[in-house]
């Protein structure tokens, strides 16, 4: 690969990391605000109790049971976030892909949200092993996700699923297809030349107005020289 | 005197609950909906004194609610949050400065102050 290639995929994948753990830094944030919030209000009801009134203890169970969901929902992102950054450890090791896409998912679903769309994706029949680089992975998985959310409005709905075969496995997504232009042509480039560095290579399929994309990845080490680099 | 009206837009649901709970605790008169839609139908049914938006939000943004209420209500105070701290990504054209902005996570007693409310209406 040339130098000005290499420095190309840096680039991708280091905004691929930035618009990743910015949407999560925004979703701690959000949890930190309402925790911050229960927190003040029950110093309000313990203000309030010292001043003569009495806090029923539905109220307490509320404030015990908000704190409960939000402190649980923080641990989620945080262990999220934590594997999200582990995956640029090693270019090449096994991977759970059930796991992984779940995973990456639960970060994609804000996007999914911000478009007011939906998005479907069925558990993973049985666990799925394959050897590879993570992060170039997720970073394939998630501009496929982004090209079909670039053209959701509001109710569509966004498909995603796993499956296994002997050569490797196969992550298809369909969504809505967006209008033809250099956007969509640069975006698609993208995404072949990312999956092109995992050794794989990219299906894609319309109809009626819905594109399908499959992302085929090898189970077995690619070849020498095509290697993800960092 | 009637209590002082404040409607909250969020789709942080558990966040603007607990905001409503907070602010009847001072005794103010406090709502809350999840998205701007829902909001610009309660202002066609019930008239508020302010409104509190979050500034990113599925579907209508607080920006698009802000220009709503800018033509459809002028007389109510509204206040945007965000927890975007960075203030370039979110920099619209309609934010001329003439609306307050609330940087999440933020005290009651900061959010009283910028809608311009005392303590107990």
């Amino acid at each position: 690969m040339d130098e000005a290639n290499t420095e190309r995929r840096r680039d991708t994948g280091l905004a691929f990391f930035g618009a990743v753990t910015a949407g999560i830094s925004h979703d701690l944030n959000n949890v930190i605000s309402t925790i911050d919030q229960v927190t003040g209000l029950l110093a309000d009801l313990v203000a309030g109790a010292e001043a003569g009134r009495p806090v029923p203890l539905e109220r307490l169970q509320t404030v015990q049971e908000r704190l409960r969901r939000q402190t649980t929902r923080g641990a989620g992102i945080i262990k999220r976030l934590n594997t999200f950054a582990h995956s640029t450890d090693e270019l090449r090791r096994e991977i759970s892909l059930d796991v992984l896409l779940a995973d990456l998912l639960a970060i994609g679903q804000r996007y999914v949200d911000l478009r007011k769309a939906r998005l479907e994706a069925p558990a993973a029949p049985a666990p799925l092993r394959i050897v590879g680089d993570p992060f170039r992975l997720q970073q394939a998985i998630f501009a496929a996700l982004q090209r079909l959310l670039g053209s959701a409005e509001s109710g569509d709905t966004i498909t995603v699923a796993l499956a296994g075969g002997k050569d490797g496995a196969a992550v298809t997504l369909t969504g809505p297809l967006g209008a033809a232009g250099s956007d969509q042509d640069a975006g698609r480039a993208q995404l072949e030349g990312l999956l092109a560095g995992l050794g794989g290579r990219l299906e894609r399929s319309v109809a009626a107005d819905r594109e399908t994309l499959v992302l085929r990845i090898p189970g077995e080490p690619p070849p020498a020289g095509g290697g993800a680099e960092a | 005197m009637a209590a002082f009206r404040i409607l909250l837009i969020d789709d942080e649901e558990e966040l603007i609950t607990t905001l409503v709970d907070r602010l009847e605790f001072r005794g103010l008169a406090a709502e809350a909906v999840t998205s701007g839609s829902a909001a610009l139908a309660r202002l066609r049914e019930e008239s508020f004194d302010a409104v509190v938006a979050d500034l990113k939000m599925p579907g209508m943004s607080g920006t698009e609610v802000l220009d709503r209420i800018r033509r459809e209500h002028p007389d109510i105070r509204v206040l945007l949050i965000t927890g975007h701290g960075s203030g370039q990504e979110e920099t619209p054209e309609i934010l001329d400065g003439t609306y307050a902005i609330l940087l999440k996570p933020f005290s009651i007693d900061a959010l009283l102050e910028k809608l311009g409310v005392g303590q107990d209406g």
